[in-house]
């Protein structure tokens, strides 16, 4: 036995050394994803952990100025389109209450900074840092500004995993904004994505915008991406279709859990602190609008 | 290199592929800096460390994206033992020669690593091969070999004497 440990260890070395390396790794693919990601949770962590933290706050000091410079000016266009959506808002909600539809429900979205990417060139899963205490749950969409990001798939208690759109396994139901057709979006590569399920003579052209559909685990009119190519496929019976997302899933700091859905009114929200941000802001839009000559509620 | 600074190194090129990496991706393209770690680590010290490296800057890897936990790692340590084990029938200790090792070992690193991630889809493979791992393997042959002639001319390291220079006499 210690012969052959010897001639394995020494003369062998190398071999044996593979071997095991190989071994070791068959078994971690061959564990269950819960064990996986428990495994995942343990070691990564702490040893990433020193680097994350590092890299925050470097990222944190480079960027906070010019991002509060970008948020002050969107908040401002913001408040101007909303309030001509609030004179919209009303009118579909009477709409609504004449023709007896269910009352239109609004995402509520919980911030949750990213603390952690995959280093894997071929997967852009990210860890986010709010997990089971901040009421997340596996299978919530997950949005930022330019639009939808993926859905949270795995949950631990203060921290989540979430998968991205560019992910083999992801298939959304996608509307076109312009002419309604509906079609399944699928990751191809990178940023490039595809719709399928689209009928040869459905009317669908380059440029047009993609909404989720809101069939399907996501809620309705999250923009997703915009066409950049339609061609016809081999047999003549379906539109191909490529698509390029908004979201840059490599450069992505800050996302938005949609949490639940609520009634689209202020109270259910905002919180009571934004008041008075909303209002000064309002104020300022108004300001803005009177210094421009354009008419309250007009959209800019 | 000694065991401290591989491990150093190792652990640096790690820190670095998810924190500044993702800004220097020319569109989806970018070098894939704990390969390089691998290989030189393999060309430097030999087939088991090069194993063994390849197998933990692998597993590390893999810890960001349980999805495939192990999946870098086998890869890593195929990359790592077939450098290591090949080291002595070339030199690397110039940039070109460098950066030929590091393009080869991306490609071979791809290979392995897209077989059982694509689930055999042969179609998907080549689309990726093709459309990823080229240009990356590029982008990381450069970053390598520059890395590699930066470090060797650092006093006191002898990265740049890759290969045969390195072996003991036999």
């Amino acid at each position: 036995m210690g012969a052959v440990l010897r001639s394995l260890f020494g003369r062998h070395r190398d071999r044996t050394l593979l071997a095991v390396a190989v071994l070791l790794s068959c078994l971690c693919l061959g564990l269950d994803q819960g064990t996986q990601a428990d495994l995942a949770r343990l070691l990564g962590l702490s040893l990433y952990a020193p680097v994350q933290a590092v890299a925050r706050g470097t990222e944190d000091a480079l960027l906070l100025r010019r991002e509060n410079e970008q948020l002050r000016r969107l908040v401002a266009s913001l408040n101007l389109e909303r309030q001509r959506l609030l004179q919209l808002r009303d009118e579909a909600a009477e709409l609504r209450r004449v023709a007896r539809f269910s009352r239109d429900r609004f995402p509520y979205l919980k911030p949750c900074e990213i603390v952690g990417r995959t280093t894997d060139s071929f997967q852009t899963a990210l860890q986010l840092g709010c997990g089971s205490k901040d009421s997340l749950y596996a299978g919530m969409p997950v949005a930022a500004y330019a639009g939808l990001v993926g859905r949270v798939r795995q949950v631990t208690g203060t921290r989540s995993l979430l998968e991205t759109l560019a992910s083999p396994d992801m298939a959304i139901s996608v509307t076109d904004q312009r002419s309604g057709v509906v079609g399944i979006l699928r990751w191809a590569r990178g940023n490039q994505f595809t719709l399928d399920r689209v009928d040869a003579v459905e009317d669908v052209l380059v440029g047009d915008p993609l909404l989720t559909s809101g069939l399907g685990d996501y809620p309705r009119g999250i923009p997703v991406g915009v066409v950049t190519r339609v061609g016809i496929s081999l047999d003549g019976l379906f539109k191909q279709i490529d698509v390029r997302t908004h979201v840059d899933f490599g450069s992505l700091r800050d996302v938005f859990v949609v949490t639940r859905d609520v009634d689209w009114e202020e109270r259910a929200l905002y919180r009571r602190e934004d008041q008075p941000l909303l209002q000064g802001s309002a104020g300022s839009a108004t300001e803005a609008q009177q210094a421009s000559g354009a008419r309250p509620g007009s959209v800019p | 290199m000694s065991a401290f600074a591989s491990i150093l190194f190792a652990y640096l090129a790690l820190a670095l592929q998810g924190t500044v990496v993702p800004y220097l991706g020319i569109g989806d393209v970018r070098p894939d800096l704990p390969l390089i770690a691998v290989t030189l680590i393999a060309l430097s010290r030999g087939a088991a460390t090069g194993t063994v490296a390849g197998f933990l800057i692998g597993l590390a890897q893999d810890l960001t994206n349980p999805g495939f936990l192990g999946l870098n790692a086998l890869a890593k340590s195929l990359v790592g033992h077939g450098v290591g084990a090949m080291r002595g029938r070339f030199d690397a200790g110039t940039a070109p020669s460098c950066a030929l090792v590091l393009g080869v070992a991306a490609v071979a690193h791809d290979v392995v690593y897209l077989t059982i991630h694509r689930r055999l889809v042969l179609s998907e493979i080549f689309l990726a091969l093709a459309t990823h791992t080229v240009p990356s393997a590029l982008y990381t042959a450069g970053v390598g070999a520059l890395l590699a002639l930066l470090l060797g001319a650092m006093p006191g390291r002898r990265l740049h004497r890759f290969g045969r220079s390195q072996l003991p006499n036999r």
